[in-house]
């Protein structure tokens, strides 16, 4: 992962930790540090980070006020919102705003490292499973159009074939001969709504529940 | 089905160019438009069509949109770079979605858009229709 750029917005001291950590796995944390809300996102704004860490008691804004705005502004980024103990209110309320994670102040360096490492890692697991689904989801289409080609120049010749044999263009035709094209046809319309409605997401089975 | 029109005279000297890299649907067409008097030609791809267009100057193209050697859409941009081939009428005739193609080929400036399979009778209409009354333009949803 090597070096990873934290961004601390939090009035009070930076966690015990020093400038540059290394947690002994090849990362190391540098962080930015930041007291105020409208310091954290000017900054947000200048410089590239890996991951923000928020305290939700902000001087110059409410948990909710910060957590909205840093989400807004760091995009992707893995935001940690940072709350003392008695915070799990305001923890469970930025959950729903959008913190990827939580961290109670006073637990250690070794449980923010461990914290953070693991959001970062979500977030890339995230990221392949959405280039994984956006993958299949094109190959997906691309076999939908092909399907839809095929299938319909097939529909077509039989559709083209049976009118010309039922308008006498290739020779008399019986009524019986006559009435077996017909439901051939009618087989064939019918294969067609409902590759239409199939495409178009509206298909819905006759014996559908 | 034959065509009821006024014109049925110039039937005779009309001549189409089918496009479609399917036999089965050039033959089925060939039928089709024999039967109500048209003489029909053929190219199999982009290339064969665009020099049928120039060699034996159609009244009218009939195109599939999916082909060999550059789309339908290729054959309707070189087409389009001709004054003289520029006012052939193009009905699109194709297996693919209407999505995106139907707009883009009524911009390219085809007469008329179809889906397969098409109906005959709407698509003998909008020859006509293209033939004689050029300035208006069909879609296979009008």
């Amino acid at each position: 992962m090597g070096n990873l750029r934290v961004l601390l917005i939090d009035a009070g001291k930076a966690p015990s930790m020093p400038r540059g950590t290394n947690d002994g796995r090849g990362e190391q944390f540098h962080f930015t540090h930041k007291p105020t809300l409208f310091e954290g996102l000017h900054v947000l704004r200048e410089l590239r980070f890996d991951l923000v860490l928020l305290a939700l008691s902000l001087p110059d804004a409410s948990a909710s006020e910060s957590v909205t705005k840093v989400r807004k502004e760091s995009g992707d980024l893995p935001l940690i919102a940072l709350v003392s103990e008695d915070d799990a209110t305001k923890a469970a309320q930025a959950l729903r705003l959008g913190i990827d994670d939580y961290f109670v102040k006073g637990c250690g360096s070794d449980s923010l490292v461990h914290t953070m490492l693991h959001a970062l890692e979500r977030k890339r697991l995230l990221a392949d499973k959405g280039q994984a689904l956006q993958c299949v989801t094109e190959t997906k289409a691309h076999l939908t159009r092909h399907l839809s080609h095929e299938v319909r120049n097939a529909l077509a010749c039989i559709h083209q074939f049976g009118t010309l044999m039922i308008d006498g263009l290739a020779g008399s035709v019986s009524d019986e001969q006559r009435e077996y094209l017909c439901i051939m046809l009618e087989n064939a319309s019918t294969i067609r709504s409902v590759l239409d409605a199939a495409l178009e997401g509206t298909y819905v089975p006759e014996s559908y529940p | 089905m034959k065509v009821d029109t006024k014109m049925e005279n110039r039937l005779d000297t009309t001549k189409i160019l089918v496009v479609d890299d399917n036999a089965a649907i050039r033959k089925g067409l060939s039928v089709r438009l024999r039967a109500n008097g048209y003489e029909v030609i053929f190219a199999v791809d982009a290339i064969s069509a665009t020099a049928a267009l120039v060699t034996e100057k159609p009244d009218l193209m009939i195109l599939d949109l999916g082909l060999p050697c550059g789309d339908g859409f290729v054959v309707m941009e070189r087409l389009n770079k001709h004054d003289r081939l520029a006012t052939i009428p193009v009905i699109v005739l194709t297996g693919r979605e209407l999505a995106d193609n139907r707009d883009r080929a009524m911009q390219a400036g085809a007469a008329a858009f179809f889906q397969k399979p098409v109906d005959d009778a709407q698509l003998l209409q909008a020859i006509n229709k293209a033939l004689y009354f050029p300035n208006g333009r069909l879609r296979s949803d009008d």
